[in-house]
């Protein structure tokens, strides 16, 4: 878990180091995603929250084989292709049984209960929510789902300064999307180092340790802000 | 660069000169020897 987080954030470095902006800003939604999971586990139970986490996949797998078998047999696909559709489904869920039955024995193990767990693990905000950040979810998370949604702002904004022949517009546009995609980097830099401070923290003396690395942190992250002007807007 | 050739330029980052990406980066090496640390 941690090592997939990790590997998410070096990532976002990466796609943003060759210019690759709108990318980076995808992946950093991912990234947050992994996060967030690092940060929600270290609440609480642990083990209980993973096997929720678990028990939550198993159960939306099989949700989403039902609705596939269903697409399926509605279909137009002629009746061999429908065959390898089912076989596909039904080999799904033997996988998932599989897992489902090794899990169950494993947590059974450190006295977890496999059916006691709720199959419902929190949505996004709840996560958010739980570790105090809700704000961050209307803000930055908000702002990184517009980038892997393909939502319209990027194209509007060509749209727009191809339209009103502004001298320099897209310059501007290019160096706030630069920066802003720094900004987001830089974001989930600090957000990881903050997820790993706490939850190494359940387990060793650490948050000293990582106070000077989180003040850095912090410290880059308003630099850059300040580089992404608030609009002026002239609607005049 | 993200123009032409997507691989172009794949194994020298073209932007590491902004001193703000140099921190990222560095701060990504710093947490991992932070964690190693606090495993041990």
């Amino acid at each position: 878990m941690q090592q997939r987080a990790s590997n998410h954030v070096a990532a976002c470095a990466v796609l943003y180091s060759h210019g690759y902006f709108a990318p980076a800003e995808a992946l950093c939604r991912t990234a947050v995603e992994a996060i967030l999971n690092l940060y929600y586990f270290s609440l609480g139970d642990t083990c209980d929250l993973v096997l929720q986490y678990f028990k939550s996949y198993i159960c939306v797998e099989r949700k989403q084989n039902k609705h596939w078998a269903t697409n399926v047999e509605r279909s137009e696909y002629p009746e061999e292709a429908k065959q390898v559709h089912r076989k596909r489904i039904a080999a799904k869920e033997r996988a998932l049984s599989h897992y489902e039955r090794v899990v169950t024995e494993a947590f059974l193990q450190i006295n977890r209960n496999y059916a006691a767990v709720s199959e419902t693990f929190p949505g996004i905000f709840d996560r958010f929510n739980a570790i105090g950040k809700e704000v961050s979810y209307r803000t930055v998370y908000a702002a990184l789902c517009s980038q892997a949604h393909n939502d319209a702002e990027d194209l509007l904004n060509d749209f727009v300064h191809a339209v009103m022949q502004i001298r320099g517009a897209r310059e501007v546009q290019a160096f706030e999307n630069e920066n802003f995609a720094l900004y987001m980097v830089l974001t989930v830099v600090f957000f990881l180092i903050e997820a790993f401070a706490m939850y190494l923290a359940k387990y060793f003396d650490v948050l000293e340790q990582f106070k000077p690395l989180l003040n850095d942190a912090l410290v880059e992250v308003q630099e850059v802000g300040k580089r992404i002007p608030l609009p002026e807007i002239d609607h005049g | 660069m993200a123009d032409g050739n997507p691989l172009a330029g794949a194994s020298q980052p073209a932007i590491d000169k902004d001193p703000s990406f140099r921190v990222a980066t560095k701060l990504i090496e710093r947490l991992k020897v932070e964690v190693e640390r606090a495993a041990k």
